[in-house]
């Protein structure tokens, strides 16, 4: 089983960085990471913060943006291409093939990453401004944010077609983002104010909220990005939130995987 | 059993115990919902003119979301600390997205006049409002009642002169809008010839008091009807006190209770609180009469 995942994963990966986009995207990200020393050059005194900060705006913003561009169109373009019917007909459970898509756009998110990280921390070495591991910590768990949304983007790309597969994606990854506020806007409905009594529709529309963001991901809890260039101590625990995004992401591979069993190629 | 079903209840099973586990990690990280510390708050935000700049076109968009995120912050403060730092701010930003959103300067006037006492603030506001608005009497109309009560709380015969003069101009300038409703032009009558200070006050916190429930604002209906119950406490409590400042002029100490006021011959009998229907508080310590129901109000 293994083996096959790993086949077709490899294939994904190889078909990926054929992809033009993603040296475009790749680019952008490059010359923004690289910018960023000219905005810091018009800035007083706070030259370290901005590259800080801008590189690691550029690594997730254009992860991102390669995790939903690649990923919608995995297996699209197999049906596009009517490889998807070799595929099928070979000794491959559908599952096998959903995790192999999977994994190998988490190769080419991971080589990417990996790429625009080394250009940033070079840079931030060559600029001789500190490197304390909190940013290393950052910026893994901003991969585990791209696995996320990667694993979101396999999900639509199972059922839908590339263009819809992107709303869905991006949308979902909007609403991921704004999951904290969701559960603010909840508490806050339920706390008795002086002027403003808690009302059933209050309650419903809290529990409605909650209910919501059981289901939508919690991305923020990825994003240590501000902690990590303003020393700011992380009161999270990472392993407990790294953990939260592996399972949320298996649930999400599994609803894909069953969607995918589903679908009659003829 | 089916092979179908049976595959079928196997996947459910799994994907039950998996979001089992999901839920329960979640839950972790999470905590209880009723800890979650309020929204965070707003520490800068740059001049409306900017953030116009950065909106990219969706000015009434982020206006509308900036509003939420005002009504949040007013919410949060008002529970705790009072202090509203960057409150004109936001509403600025607001009306300069949206020039035309007629409540975030009414609030933002009501807010800044009468919980943040900052009335150069509300009213540079209102006029903002008024200006962009051509065709909404009602900012007018606030504005006038702005001044109105300016002119009723100062002691100093220049400013009230000076405040009941805007607040006439202002009154002035919504009966020229339409749909200016005939009342407001009474108004300015009253003020004018009869000089009815507290009447007015009254008839107007009423108006404001109903159209606040009708807009569904509670904040404002809120102060609205604390101030009508003060009018109410103020009519009876006020006498009251005024007898025991004078009891405590003329025996040089402050009266053991209310009753003493009669036996002295400086009242006929004690009155019942207006706003309970029972005897007044009184504190025998400094001589202050309080209703129970609003100890917060002050009768002189």
């Amino acid at each position: 089983m293994l083996g096959r995942i790993l086949a077709i994963a490899t294939n994904t990966f190889r078909e990926a960085i054929r992809n033009k986009i993603l040296y475009i995207l790749l680019a952008f990200a490059m010359v923004l990471i690289i910018f960023s020393i000219v905005m810091s050059a018009l800035s007083i005194g706070q030259d370290e913060k901005i590259i800080k900060d801008v590189g690691l705006f550029a690594i997730t913003f254009f992860g991102v943006l390669i995790a939903i561009m690649v990923g919608i169109g995995l297996i699209y373009n197999e049906l596009d291409k009517r490889t998807i019917y070799v595929i099928v007909s070979k000794p491959l459970h559908r599952y096998e093939f959903v995790l192999g898509k999977f994994f190998g756009l988490v190769m080419t998110i991971l080589v990417n990453v990996g790429i625009m990280s080394a250009v940033y921390l070079a840079l931030l070495a060559v600029k001789g401004y500190s490197i304390p591991f909190v940013l290393i910590e950052a910026i893994l768990m901003t991969v585990m944010e791209l696995v996320v949304v990667t694993a979101l983007a396999t999900l639509f790309s199972s059922f839908s077609t590339p263009i819809l597969s992107a709303v869905y994606t991006f949308m979902l990854y909007i609403a991921g983002k704004l999951t904290d506020d969701l559960i603010r806007f909840a508490s806050q409905m339920m706390t008795e104010k002086a002027y403003d009594p808690v009302t059933v529709a209050d309650k419903l529309m809290a529990k409605t909220a909650i209910s919501i963001s059981w289901i939508l991901p919690q991305l923020e809890k990825f994003n240590i990005r501000n902690q990590a260039v303003n020393g700011i101590p992380i009161t999270d625990s990472l392993m407990m939130n790294t953990l939260y995004g592996l399972l949320y992401t298996g649930c999400i591979l599994f609803i894909a995987s069953v969607c995918f069993s589903k679908r009659n190629f003829k | 059993m089916n092979l179908k079903y049976r595959n079928a209840i196997i996947l459910t099973v799994i994907f039950v115990l998996l979001a089992g586990v999901t839920h329960q990690v979640h839950k972790k990280i999470r905590g209880d919902v009723k800890d979650v510390p309020p929204p965070r708050d707003v520490l800068y935000l740059p001049k409306g003119d900017y953030v116009k700049v950065v909106a990219m076109g969706f000015d009434s968009m982020w206006a509308d979301v900036l509003w939420l995120r005002t009504l949040q912050y007013f919410g949060g403060h008002f529970m705790g600390d009072k202090e509203y730092p960057i409150m004109d701010r936001m509403l600025e930003v607001i009306t300069t997205l949206e020039p035309r959103f007629p409540d975030a300067y009414s609030f933002g006037g009501m807010v800044l006049q009468e919980e943040m006492k900052q009335r150069d603030k509300a009213v540079s506001l209102l006029k903002k409002g008024i200006d962009k608005n051509p065709d909404n009497w009602r900012l007018a109309y606030e504005l006038g009642f702005l001044w109105f009560e300016e002119a009723r709380q100062t002691q100093d015969t220049t400013k009230k002169k000076y405040a009941t003069q805007q607040a006439i101009d202002a009154y002035a300038i919504a009966t020229t809008r339409p749909d200016c409703p005939e009342y407001v032009g009474r108004i300015i009558n009253q003020m004018y010839y009869e000089g009815g200070e507290k009447d007015v006050a009254v008839q107007l916190w009423t108006l404001t008091k109903e159209e606040a429930e009708k807009k569904g604002d509670k904040f404002t209906a809120q102060i609205a009807e604390d101030k009508l119950l003060l009018f109410k406490f103020k009519e009876v409590a006020e006498p009251l006190q005024k007898a025991v400042i004078k009891y405590y002029e003329k025996y040089k100490k402050i009266p053991p209770s209310l009753q003493e006021l009669v036996s002295k011959g400086l009242i006929n009998s004690v009155p019942k609180d207006p706003l309970t229907g029972e005897p007044f508080g009184y504190d025998k310590k400094n001589g202050r009469v309080f209703s129970k129901l609003k100890p917060q109000f002050s009768s002189i």
